[in-house]
């Protein structure tokens, strides 16, 4: 199974358990990942919405933390693309 | 000592059963030992507090420091009467020789606690439960889960208190047994089931089975070191706690090795009899108690060897050698004061580690997970999804609100700081700052990075249901007690390069 280091670095922020607003959320997002790390990002978010190995309603549960608690993987596909790729690649298509 | 050979034992009934056969003495000794513990903490507590009830001593004294309406003068009182009646429940100082340092001390809290329990008819368990600590715990056996009551005082104890009153007449036989050559069948040392402790050993070994060692000479002419006080003192506080702690489990083992390793039966036979000597006279209950239980101890044991709580898989260690306890002095009471009330003497907190943990325009830790969060506040959120600052995250579909899947808080805002502090110099956050991608400034630490640290940092609950957006129907939420790791984000501040933390709450180590 494939790694999404910086995925699983900033997918904790969406929990309802951190609470942040949607603009804080968003904010976060865009202020956290630069240059590199913007390309990193871009490319874990390419590859994981192509992965077919993996169950991105699990990948979003994160162990009980829920950075979204998606209904089923359409559901957690479109998150990916409204919450982060949209976000931080708003004219680009994912 | 490895948690997996104590669960090894847990699920098997005999040594043979284990495939120990081909194992060293030294292994099977362990082995011996180890499994004597689980004999022993599966019966009853001890009269040190376990590792459970430091947790709620711990989570009470919290409540009480975090008491804004109390007085210094009160809180101390407050934090004084929870510690005798502690005391006084488990009679914390039976066990305490009477050349042991904290002695004195620890026989004026039980006391204390008696005279409290006595005229105010009260006690502990109520004590706790005013202040909102659960106080039971849940065992394990298999699949199937028990839940128990803390503070508690049965046979075991007393055969324990017994044996650790008296440590040094019970290390002198097992040192004797090291150095005598010989061969004594197991069955012979069932022959100390006359009474009292010497029942125990017998039946225990029964339990136990055969093992042989040979340890040594130089024990004999030692000095023995009293242990018990110190321990009982520890075992106040997590922070303090050096493990649960079993002395019949520790002398049965020692003197099985001995006795079926090469130790004659006189040995063991003169070890029963300085026990015995020992013993307070035959009209005391405890003993009386003992007495009777003996024979049916090693069939209670058996049985509930499958029974194994949690608690006892706590790695124990060998408490340090402590200058101040080893001799008598004012120094012992300072200690034992500052052991037994951890949170009233270092109240401050850094400014400059507060400014981390605030400094950044999202930072929420101490406003929805700090030591002024109540258990109300914490339900109220489990329940209906609005945070202690009044925040509630909304669902951008529904317009609903969202629930977390735990609410959390640590015990104190100092714990939080502390907490933050720890996870800043931890391998764990250097490592994952060292690996970040040039050009990203955020990193998250979590219970799967971070693993149990070793306290119980605070309480919260979890939500019932699966829905996070329909609260009412999910009930009451579920406590969660001694949550021992924490989860976190931190934001590196590109002007400072301080890393500042957005939150921090604690949750449960895997």
């Amino acid at each position: 199974m494939k790694k999404y280091p910086c995925l699983l670095n900033i997918l904790p922020i969406y929990s309802a358990n951190y609470s942040l607003s949607e603009e804080e959320e968003d904010s976060l997002l865009i202020s956290s990942y630069k240059g590199v790390a913007l390309d990193e990002i871009k490319q874990e978010l390419k590859t994981i919405l192509q992965d077919g190995e993996i169950s991105l309603v699990e990948f979003l549960d994160m162990d009980g933390l829920e950075a979204y608690p998606a209904e089923d993987e359409e559901d957690a596909k479109n998150f990916l693309v409204e919450r982060l790729w949209c976000v931080l690649f708003p004219k680009e298509a994912p | 000592m490895a948690a997996s050979r104590y669960a090894t034992i847990q699920d098997t009934g005999s040594l043979a059963d284990i495939g120990l056969e081909g194992a060293s003495d030294t292994d099977i000794a362990h082995t011996g030992t180890e499994r004597s513990h689980g004999v022993g903490n599966a019966q009853v507590d001890y009269r040190q507090f376990t590792h459970y009830e430091a947790g709620m001593l711990d989570e009470a004294r919290a409540t009480i420091n975090n008491n804004t309406s109390l007085s210094p003068e009160e809180r101390f009182e407050q934090l004084n009467r929870l510690n005798a009646l502690a005391c006084a429940e488990v009679r914390c100082a039976a066990g305490v020789s009477e050349n042991d340092d904290f002695y004195d001390i620890l026989t004026d809290l039980q006391r204390e606690g008696e005279a409290l329990k006595e005229e105010q008819g009260t006690d502990i368990l109520q004590t706790l439960a005013a202040l909102d600590v659960d106080t039971t715990y849940v065992t394990r056996s298999g699949r199937s889960s028990n839940e128990h009551d803390g503070f508690q005082y049965g046979v075991g104890d007393a055969t324990n208190d017994i044996i650790s009153d008296h440590e040094q007449i019970v290390a002198r036989g097992v040192q004797a047994g090291q150095v005598v050559a010989g061969t004594l069948e197991v069955a012979g040392a069932t022959g100390l089931c006359t009474t009292g402790v010497g029942c125990t050993v017998g039946a225990a070994l029964g339990t136990v089975g055969a093992v042989t060692l040979a340890e040594g000479m130089d024990g004999l002419s030692k000095e023995h070191d009293y242990q018990s006080g110190e321990r009982v003192v520890d075992s106040f506080s997590l922070e303090g706690h050096q493990g649960n702690y079993n002395p019949t489990a520790d002398a049965v083992a020692e003197v099985l090795v001995n006795v079926a390793g090469g130790a004659a039966g006189r040995v063991a036979g003169r070890l029963g009899d300085d026990v015995v000597e020992a013993l307070p006279s035959s009209n005391n209950p405890d003993v009386r108690l003992e007495g009777n239980a003996g024979d049916s101890l090693g069939a209670r044991a058996d049985a509930e060897l499958g029974e194994l709580p949690e608690r006892s898989v706590i790695p124990r260690r060998e408490p340090e050698v402590d200058q101040a306890a080893k001799n008598p002095s004012s120094d012992a009471e300072e200690l034992s004061r500052n052991q037994l009330y951890p949170e009233a003497e270092s109240p401050e907190i850094n400014t400059q580690h507060l400014d981390l943990v605030t400094s950044h325009p999202n930072a929420h830790s101490l406003t929805r997970h700090g030591g002024d969060v109540t258990d109300e506040q914490l339900r109220h959120r489990a329940l209906t999804g609005e945070a202690p600052d009044g925040h509630v995250k909304i669902d951008r579909r529904s317009g609903r609100p969202v629930v977390p899947p735990i609410s959390s808080a640590f015990h104190s805002d100092k714990l939080l700081i502390e907490t933050d502090q720890r996870i800043r110099n931890s391998s764990a956050f250097k490592d994952k700052v060292n690996q970040l991608p040039e050009g990203a400034d955020t990193i998250t630490l979590g219970p799967g990075d971070l693993g149990d640290l070793g306290q119980n940092l605070g309480r919260g609950y979890r939500r019932l249901g699966g829905s996070r957006l329909n609260p009412e129907t999910q009930g009451a939420p579920q406590k969660l007690n001694n949550l021992n790791s924490a989860q976190g984000t931190w934001k590196r501040n590109s002007e400072t390069g301080e890393w500042e933390t957005i939150t921090l709450f604690p949750v449960k180590a895997p």
